[in-house]
């Protein structure tokens, strides 16, 4: 059989992407490498008793009319209200307006003449944040902003969405639901190796045992590096493209730290359960970018913590509770050769130290831990440099230059093939966002008889 | 209902817990509307726990040895059937079969039955029970503290009661040196204690429930609760009848609380009110309607909406509403505004966890 569409990708743009594409009738076959869905919309036990969402705690805030349309919380994704602080304006507006001009934009494509510059409106918030990222110098890890660069980020890395009761697993849940109770269909534990073409447009999608799937429109929701780099033999695509892709930075790399305490330890006055703790300085944050680039290990690692069981007590066992690290600024390949256990023990010391620095006493109740390190996060979720944003936070790698200016909104220079996950242009700002727009574009596509 | 203002046995701590100093009426208590944020006090709920103030609910008390009688004319289903410790929803309603009430009626022992209800209603109550040779009375000053999310059973344990118990059911109990009597009436337990006892019941669960992410939830997180579970309140979702007239049954969709194969006052109304409407959830893409709104299908009016409130859970609006007929799960319009109606409950608590597939750890 031959489908409206195939995706790659099981996470929540893919899955967010099938669940629209099947409620207007289109056919739809998720290709997932992984045993199950949702990518990093996972929770599992990681000692016996302690659960936690191992990638990240929380995905970007996904748009509420997504939310309901896919009718996310009574399919089981209860999130916690995101802090009250970070949907500042005009932040919200603006970023509003980037989202809507991207699901505008895949609905109706903005015409490209040949041999002329296409003229295209330059993406709500482009001056703002081009302004605000050139003071910036360095990039900052993600995640990590003090105030210099405070719009910048406001406007492109949207706000978090908050955990979700029971873990990210359950969201991952939701979505699955909702992908096949629209009628998709998922196919779990088969890798795609290799995006076919036929006469210039893509033709299907084959996968690791050797077989393919045909369809007319492919989304994928791998980083832009897998997608151009190793969905396509190295020749077939023009040399441009091939040039562009590999030229596409990553973000620093990050570690998390999964701990199980045997009590929680107290929070600081004035810190609500669930937030993030932090104490890097801007100087310590600097270093530790400038020590990613060199591919060392940052000597103090910039640590976020969270106490996510103070906030979600179902992840622990009676009494005791569970705490996440994440470390920013951390290298896919130290320069001095591969992880070995020896580096991961150390990386583990720093983390640890600097979870005794926030939470005084809490270090003595450590139970059990689990490290991730970013090659354990490429291998896991297929992700190029274990890049969890899927590309850096840079003035040329956002809004209407994400990934780049060819690829803008969700339509790429590949017939049929169309773009969503992290690299995506929507995929700072909002969750699921990027899958609905390629969706959306598959769908005025196929009505338009652009793809046959 | 007194007019004068009443503290519950657990306004020192509740007041102590008010960071807004948020506070209303309801029944002459002084209540916290809130105690921080609204929404992720109802939240709370479905991450962890809360406990909120219920002692303002009137609790109707009749007895006398033909309370039972008494009782099985009064309430729309045959209360005296229920066994000692057992307890029932039900309506009472006027000789139009207008609905005055709607409670939940608890036997204590042979003898004695308490109804908890949102409005009361003791003047009615007593005029009937003459009738019958009954007594109703007020049971004042007893307090009763909600234990509402998931984590319930976990600090009730760590509290050291014993948390199996049947739904609809209640047991006194003996917990170090207090009278309790704990129950599950509602969305999840109720602990109900002597006036003075208010303090040291309160100082016990928050204890109990430290490490279970346990906090205090207003009266407005809890109406959120219980819109969503599809509690419909007199006063709030709609105006209870008076001696005549009023809502039906059928106007509120409550149906199922009516078991019309035993005599009760207002019976014959009801028969004669037509065939039975659906209580169903409203979920709307806009702002909610006003209460009372048509419900539209297809250019035919299908039914009417009742209260609504914002869900945010669901990030977005929702409400309750009667159908007359006819199915949920269909698209609507109420006044201008589109809404899907539901079949209730619209997120119950605690939720059904979906079976989730475990991730292999990574390869060491
Ligand atoms: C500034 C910035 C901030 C961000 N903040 C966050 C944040 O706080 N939290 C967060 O989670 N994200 C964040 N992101 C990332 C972004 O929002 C992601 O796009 C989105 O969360 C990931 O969704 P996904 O479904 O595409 O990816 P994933 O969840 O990674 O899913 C991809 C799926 O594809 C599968 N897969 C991989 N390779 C193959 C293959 N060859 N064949 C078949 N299947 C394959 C994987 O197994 C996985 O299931 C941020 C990005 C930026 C740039």
């Amino acid at each position: 059989m031959r489908y409206d569409a195939c995706i790659i990708g099981a996470g929540a743009d893919g899955l967010a992407a099938a669940a629209v594409l099947a409620a207007r009738g289109r056919s739809v076959m998720v290709i997932e490498r992984d045993s199950r869905c949702g990518g990093r919309c996972a929770t599992r036990e990681f000692h016996p008793g302690f659960r936690a969402s191992p990638f990240v705690d929380e995905l970007p805030a996904i748009p509420d009319d997504i939310f309901r349309a896919l009718d996310l919380a009574r399919r089981g994704a209860i999130h916690w209200q995101p802090s009250a602080a970070s949907p500042e304006e005009p932040y919200r507006s603006l970023r509003r307006a980037v989202i809507a001009r991207a699901m505008a934009e895949a609905q109706t494509p903005p015409v490209r003449r040949r041999f002329r510059r296409p003229t295209i409106d330059p993406w709500p918030g482009e001056e703002l944040a081009r302004l605000s990222l050139a003071q910036i110098g360095a990039q900052p890890p993600l995640g990590y902003v003090g105030e210099r660069e405070r719009s910048a980020v406001l406007l492109l890395a949207g706000p978090g969405g908050g955990m979700v009761a029971g873990g990210l697993g359950r969201l991952g849940e939701a979505l699955r639901m909702a992908a096949q109770e629209a009628g998709a269909e998922i196919t779990c534990g088969l890798e795609a190796t290799d995006i076919r073409r036929f006469d210039g447009r893509v033709a299907g999608v084959a996968l690791a045992d050797g077989t393919e799937v045909a369809a007319r429109a492919v989304i994928s929701t791998l980083d832009l590096k897998r997608t151009f780099l190793s969905l396509f033999s190295w020749n077939e695509l023009p040399a441009a493209l091939v040039e562009r892709a590999g030229a596409f930075r990553a973000a620093p790399g990050t570690a998390r730290l999964l701990v199980a305490l045997a009590a929680p330890p107290p929070l600081p006055a004035g810190v609500a359960p669930g937030a993030v703790l932090w104490s890097a300085s801007w100087e310590a944050v600097e270093e530790a970018y400038r020590a990613w680039r060199r591919g060392a290990v940052p000597e103090r690692p910039v640590a976020l913590l969270r106490l996510v069981s103070a906030c979600d007590p179902s992840l622990a066992p009676d009494g005791a509770a569970v705490l996440t690290v994440t470390l920013g600024g951390i290298p896919l390949a130290p320069f001095d050769g591969a992880w070995t256990n020896e580096k991961r023990e150390g990386l583990r010391e720093q983390a640890l130290a600097a979870v005794e620095a926030l939470l005084p006493g809490a270090r003595e109740r450590v139970v059990a831990s689990e490290l991730l390190v970013p090659p354990d996060i490429e291998e896991r979720l297929g992700l190029s440099a274990g890049d969890l944003s899927g590309g850096d936070l840079a003035a040329d790698q956002m809004l209407a230059f994400r990934p780049f200016t060819d690829c803008a909104g969700t339509r790429t220079p590949v017939k049929g093939l169309y773009l969503a996950g992290p690299s995506s242009a929507l995929a700072p700002l909002a969750a699921c966002a990027g899958g609905v727009a390629a969706a959306r574009a598959v769908l005025s596509d196929l009505a338009a008889g652009r793809l046959r | 209902m007194s007019t004068d203002l009443r503290a519950t046995p657990f306004h020192a701590r509740s007041a102590a817990a008010n960071a807004c100093n948020a506070w209303e009426t309801r029944n002459g208590f002084t209540l916290a509307s809130h105690y921080g944020d609204v929404a992720r006090e109802a939240l709370a709920a479905r991450f962890a726990a809360v406990m909120v103030d219920l002692s303002w609910q009137p609790r109707v008390i009749l007895g006398e040895p033909t309370a039972p009688q008494f009782a099985s004319r009064l309430f729309t289903r045959d209360v005296s059937q229920l066994a000692p410790e057992e307890a029932a929803k039900a309506l009472w309603l006027n000789d139009d079969a207008g609905v005055r009430g709607v409670g939940t009626v608890v036997r204590l022992d042979r003898e004695t039955f308490v109804v908890i209800s949102a409005t009361g209603d003791l003047p009615w109550f007593r005029d009937a029970a003459v009738q019958f040779k009954a007594a109703a009375s007020e049971a004042t000053g007893q307090g009763m503290l909600a234990l509402v999310g998931h984590m319930s059973d976990r600090i009730l344990r760590a509290a050291g009661l014993d948390p199996s118990l049947r739904p609809m059911t209640l047991r006194r109990t003996f917990w170090r040196g207090l009278d309790v009597t704990l129950s599950r009436l509602g969305l999840g337990y109720e602990l109900w204690c002597e006036p003075d006892d208010g303090s040291i019941v309160w100082d016990r669960l928050v204890a109990a429930g430290r490490s279970f992410a346990l906090r205090p939830a207003g009266q407005l997180a809890m109406d959120i609760l219980e819109l969503e579970n599809g509690v419909v309140r007199p006063g709030r979702d709609f105006a209870p009848a008076g001696e005549a007239g009023g809502p039906t049954v059928q106007d509120l969709g409550l149906s199922d609380l009516v078991d019309a194969r035993q005599p009760f006052n207002g019976r014959a109304a009801f028969r004669r009110a037509g065939s039975p409407s659906r209580l169903v959830g409203l979920v709307f893409d806009t702002d909610a309607p006003m209460p009372e709104t048509p419900l539209v299908r297809n250019g035919d009016k299908v039914g009417r909406s009742l209260g609504a409130l914002h869900s945010p859970a669901m990030r977005q609006p929702i409400g309750l509403g009667v159908l007359d007929g006819g199915a949920p799960d269909s698209e609507l319009i109420a006044g201008s505004v589109p809404c899907r109606a539901i079949a209730l409950p619209i997120l119950p608590i605690p939720a059904p966890i979906p079976p989730t597939t475990e991730v292999p750890p990574p390869p060491v």
